[in-house]
């Protein structure tokens, strides 16, 4: 067997997307779309498109503005065979759709003994920096990683967006893909070829020596960017993104952890019952703790609603001037 | 029991292989944790090699004179350490005897058989303990970060001897007395290493005659003048690396010291910016020449100082220590005859030869260089 190099293309987050959509859809036919304005309004950031046109309204379904009922009738749909991705315009929204993501969607599985499976994704947008203002600008992702019978992914790159995306819509369980507004219109290559990733698989974006920076969605190029300007400053921080945050794959940023000796973790979520909380606290139950030469940090989001005024929207979540400055305070101080 | 291989230590930033010197240890041996079981070479010193566990030396594959890359094994030990099984099929661990309660109870103690409770210091009566490794618990009380903990205890420090410079007085990792270097072996070999290292690099001199200012400590005004000057043009205080200019965040000023046993080379972190200099030069030179110099102060140097002056040398060219990119050789400083506004006079001067790696800077960044250099000496 010959290795063939991977084509890849530029293409942006959204279309990455869209592209792992039109391909899941091509190959199976019981993968369909349904959410509000999926349509022929191509979706509330553009992701879907003109699959309408391509899919048919069977297989790309408007709804009322209905969450519950959406992820409910996708619930029923995935129990009756079918491979249903929800779109949910604003990840805030899943709220209303709580009582089928968690009690339905999650346990049945389990309630039924593992006779019956949900295999549904649940895509949103998530995070700030839109202006969106409080009810359309959280990051909620620790709900439901702290949810059993949930998988949750957070793609930081296009290519991830697109190969994370294939393997949820290929899990037999539900998984919620979180996707960041503001990288919707980034670009990055592509591969064109339809290999779903694997899920529960970190990626280690960056090596240094000094210190480890873990970091999800938005945060991933925000720590790429500091750590670039750590760089000439002589400070060499390692960069690791989860990618899946559940399931977990702990054991690169705990060898890491143990090669730096120190931890600086990164989120947009607020800080408080946050998921890098996890994140510290495994690395504090690992053997990286003999290792430690810092006490472990957090930079999070301010424990406030999003603001609306873009400055404050601003100072409400880690930029990569204050990853850079968290950073060398860990390096210097310890 | 598991075999874990005893590598070759990484003892400086810029280190990637080392030089087996000798064992102090054979096939066979019993060695414990933190003994020295060999001697190896680094790019900057000769070094001890601490067994990292206790165990058996079980096969020596690093023979006097082999070259080994940083991370390779140079030995075998056969040890209980670290078995992932180690300690399953014990029983629970042992409560902790119960601490006296001398204040609870006001009777005094009979007068008979001293009770092993009484007496301060370890847990008393640990219960058939089997586990024959000591493992020097760090007081309680003592705020130190993990692996400062860890590094503590591999190397039988007692925390509480240790002045902690961390947030809310936590010991942090580099306040632990740094390993101790002791070059007993003549320093030759190293310099021959690495100067034949500086015969790959190219490099020129650029010289001058700088004015200098009446007084009488010249390594610690050139010294000075040196770091300021790098930090003042750090497109120099940089090495070649990896195809490219790195420049160093730090000036560290490598000072050439004739020990009797040869050339050290102790290195002065920024020294422009530390106001008893003096007496930091005086103390590095001393034990420089004591040979007590630890490996921290070896290493880290962007840049060397080397002064003949002493000697009556004139003027000298120096060769640069790779991966430094400068280095600065300063000669006698003397009364010249100069001439003046409508006459002569006399001027204190001193000609010094400043080396550059070519592939870091040119003849114009070296005289700019030494122009920062005359600048400080005379401000």
């Amino acid at each position: 067997m010959t290795a063939v190099a991977e084509q890849t293309r530029t293409l942006t987050y959204a279309e990455a997307v869209r592209e792992a959509l039109a391909q899941a859809m091509t190959a199976d036919e019981r993968v369909f779309l349904l959410g509000e304005d999926v349509g022929t309004y191509g979706g509330a950031f553009g992701v879907t498109g003109d699959l309408v046109h391509r899919f048919g309204e069977e297989r790309i379904r408007d709804t009322p503005i209905s969450e519950l009922g959406i992820v409910g009738a996708a619930v029923g749909a995935a129990l009756a065979g079918m491979r249903p991705v929800v779109e949910i315009q604003f990840s805030d929204f899943t709220a209303q759709a709580m009582d089928q993501i968690v009690n339905q969607a999650a346990k049945i599985h389990f309630m039924l003994g593992g006779a019956a499976t949900v295999p549904m994704v649940l895509r949103a947008p998530t995070g700030s920096g839109t202006g969106a203002a409080a009810q359309h600008s959280q990051s909620l992702e620790a709900w439901f990683a702290h949810v059993p019978g949930l998988k949750v992914v957070m793609p930081a790159t296009p290519a991830d967006a697109k190969t994370l995306l294939l393997a949820a819509i290929e899990d037999p369980n539900p998984v919620i893909v979180l996707e960041h507004k503001l990288l919707y219109k980034q670009s990055g290559p592509v591969p064109e070829a339809a290999t779903p990733a694997r899920l529960g698989e970190a990626a280690v974006r960056r090596t240094g020596a000094d210190l480890t920076i873990v970091a999800t969605g938005v945060m991933v190029s925000r720590a790429l960017e500091a750590a670039e300007q750590l760089a000439t400053d002589g400070v060499e921080a390692s960069v690791i993104d989860p990618r899946t945050l559940k399931p977990l794959d702990a054991q690169p940023i705990v060898d890491d952890v143990i090669r730096t000796g120190r931890a600086l973790l990164v989120q947009e979520a607020p800080k408080t019952a946050g998921f890098m909380a996890e994140i510290a606290a495994t690395i504090g139950e690992s053997p990286a703790f003999g290792h430690l030469r810092a006490p472990i940090a957090r930079l999070c989001g301010l424990d406030v609603p999003i603001p609306y005024a873009p400055q404050l929207e601003r100072a409400a979540v880690p930029q990569a001037g204050d990853i850079v400055r968290a950073a060398a305070d860990l390096v210097r101080r310890w | 029991m598991q075999e874990a291989p005893l590598v070759m230590p990484k003892m400086s930033m810029t280190m990637t292989e080392g030089t087996l010197v000798t064992w102090h240890k054979s096939e066979g041996d019993e060695v414990r944790a933190g003994e020295v079981v060999c001697e190896v070479a680094t790019d900057k010193v000769d070094m001890e090699v601490e067994a990292p566990a206790d165990g058996t030396l079980a096969r020596i594959v690093a023979q006097p004179d082999d070259v080994v890359a940083v991370g390779e094994p140079i030995a075998y030990l056969t040890t209980a350490a670290e078995d992932l099984l180690a300690g399953l099929f014990d029983g629970p661990a042992p409560e902790p005897a119960p601490q006296p309660e001398r204040e609870r109870e006001p009777e005094p103690v009979p007068a008979a058989p001293a009770p092993v409770a009484a007496q301060p210091g370890p847990a008393p009566a640990a219960p058939a303990a089997a586990e024959p490794e000591p493992v020097p618990a760090a007081p309680a009380g003592v705020a130190a970060v993990p692996a400062a903990r860890r590094a503590a205890a591999e190397r039988g420090i007692d925390l509480a001897t240790i002045t902690p410079t961390g947030p809310a007085a936590t010991i942090r990792l580099a306040d632990l007395p740094p390993l101790e270097v002791k070059p007993r072996r003549s320093p030759r070999a190293v310099i021959a290493r690495r100067m034949s290292a500086s015969a790959q690099v190219p490099q020129f001199v650029v010289y001058r005659d700088l004015e200098v200012p009446a007084g009488g400590d010249w390594t610690t005004v050139f010294l000075r003048a040196l770091a300021g000057a790098l930090r003042r043009h750090p497109e120099l205080n940089a090495e070649w690396a990896d195809g490219d200019v790195r420049r160093h965040g730090h000036v560290g000023v490598a000072l050439a010291v004739d020990t009797g046993r040869g050339l050290l080379a102790p290195v002065l972190r920024d020294p422009d910016l530390d106001d008893g200099l003096a007496g930091r030069v005086r103390d590095l030179v001393r034990r420089a020449r004591a040979g007590k110099l630890t490996l921290a102060e070896m290493s880290g140097g962007t840049t060397t100082l080397s002064n003949l002056g002493g000697f009556a040398v004139d003027a000298f060219h120096a060769l640069l220590s790779p991966p430094q990119a400068t280095a600065l050789a300063v000669g006698r400083v003397q009364e010249k005859v100069v001439p003046v506004p409508g006459g002569i006079g006399l001027s204190l001067r001193c000609t010094v030869g400043l080396t550059v790696d070519h592939r870091v800077g040119d003849g114009a960044d070296a005289a700019r260089l030494l122009a920062s250099v005359q600048e400080l000496l005379t401000l």
